[in-house]
């Protein structure tokens, strides 16, 4: 008998008695199935973690912002109305009264040299 | 259209996420990787390795280039888990010298109504190999692939492959031989 008839009768003796192959468990599908699903969602918060760089970055970008609202918050807090801290702080605050009544009078006579006289003494009614 | 013309479609679906179609996948292919793996691995944990495998295609289904190559690349991956679990657990080695020496010369003819302990003398005879003599007659064999396809999957050369079936076939013959099997 030469070499490959004895494998052939071999491999045939060999096939024709392999091992049982036990069947899957009733629930297989479902744990394969389950444990996918959470494999999938820890592949994807690995995902974003998996560069340091990325992450440091993220994470610097993040504190920054933070920072940054609290700060706002903060000012927002802290700071009076802002239309009459403009009011109050703006350089014609300073001024007293009597001397917006003078800046507005000669202002005024400026325009009653081109304009009617009536304009004015509309002014002066007021 | 049969079930082999739907396999591209499905493995296009799964990497979209499609349970179903990964589902239909494992149904297509679990026998075969089951088989494999029992025949390198034992029975024992056989559920634990076959979903390990398919954990694997399930993480690695988006990188693969083409659906053409999915078949060789499911086995392979059966290969890597089988050589894994290996490289994880103490196995011991018998060296053929070795072996022989402690073998048992009764001789048992193996008749009809014993077809069963044939399927435990097989069992117990490839058990014998070594790891990587084991698969390479598992996979060509006992399971059919062709000596490309087995070099491919076990990522070794063709002229490695041929080596070892040759060294597998002589000690599983001279075991089943001494076992009063006659081939």
């Amino acid at each position: 008998m030469n070499k490959e008839n004895r494998d052939e009768k071999l491999i045939a003796f060999l096939r024709s008695n392999k091992p049982d192959v036990p069947h899957e468990s009733d629930n297989f599908e479902q744990q394969l199935l389950d444990s996918t699903i959470r494999k999938s969602r820890h592949r994807r918060f690995e995902g974003l973690l998996r560069s340091k760089r990325n992450y440091a970055f993220a994470l610097a970008a993040a504190a920054v912002l933070v920072f940054f609202s609290i700060s706002q918050w903060r000012s927002n807090i802290l700071k009076p109305n802002p239309t009459i801290a403009t009011s109050t702080h703006s350089p014609a605050a300073e001024l007293s009264d009597n001397d917006v009544y003078l800046f507005i009078s000669e202002s005024l006579e400026v325009v009653s040299a081109n304009h009617s006289s009536d304009i004015f003494s509309e002014i002066e009614g007021i | 259209m049969t079930n082999d013309d739907k396999i591209p479609d499905w493995i296009e679906a799964s990497r979209r996420g499609d349970e179903q179609s990964f589902l239909n996948i494992y149904r297509s292919y679990s026998g075969k990787v089951r088989g494999l793996l029992r025949q390198m691995l034992g029975s024992q944990n056989l559920d634990d390795h076959v979903q390990e495998v398919f954990l694997r295609v399930w993480r690695g289904i988006g990188s693969l280039r083409e659906a053409g190559a999915f078949s060789g690349w499911i086995y392979k991956t059966t290969w890597n888990v089988a050589l894994d679990f290996r490289k994880t657990t103490a196995h011991r080695r018998h060296q053929s010298d070795e072996y022989f020496e402690h073998l048992s010369m009764t001789h048992r003819a193996i008749s009809p109504e014993g077809s069963i302990s044939a399927k435990i003398l097989v069992e117990k005879a490839l058990g014998e190999l070594d790891f990587e003599h084991r698969g390479v007659l598992v996979l060509v064999d006992l399971e059919d692939f062709s000596l490309e396809k087995t070099s491919e999957i076990m990522n070794i050369p063709i002229g490695t492959v041929k080596s070892r079936l040759f060294h597998a076939r002589n000690r599983l013959r001279q075991y089943l031989e001494a076992q009063g099997v006659e081939i």
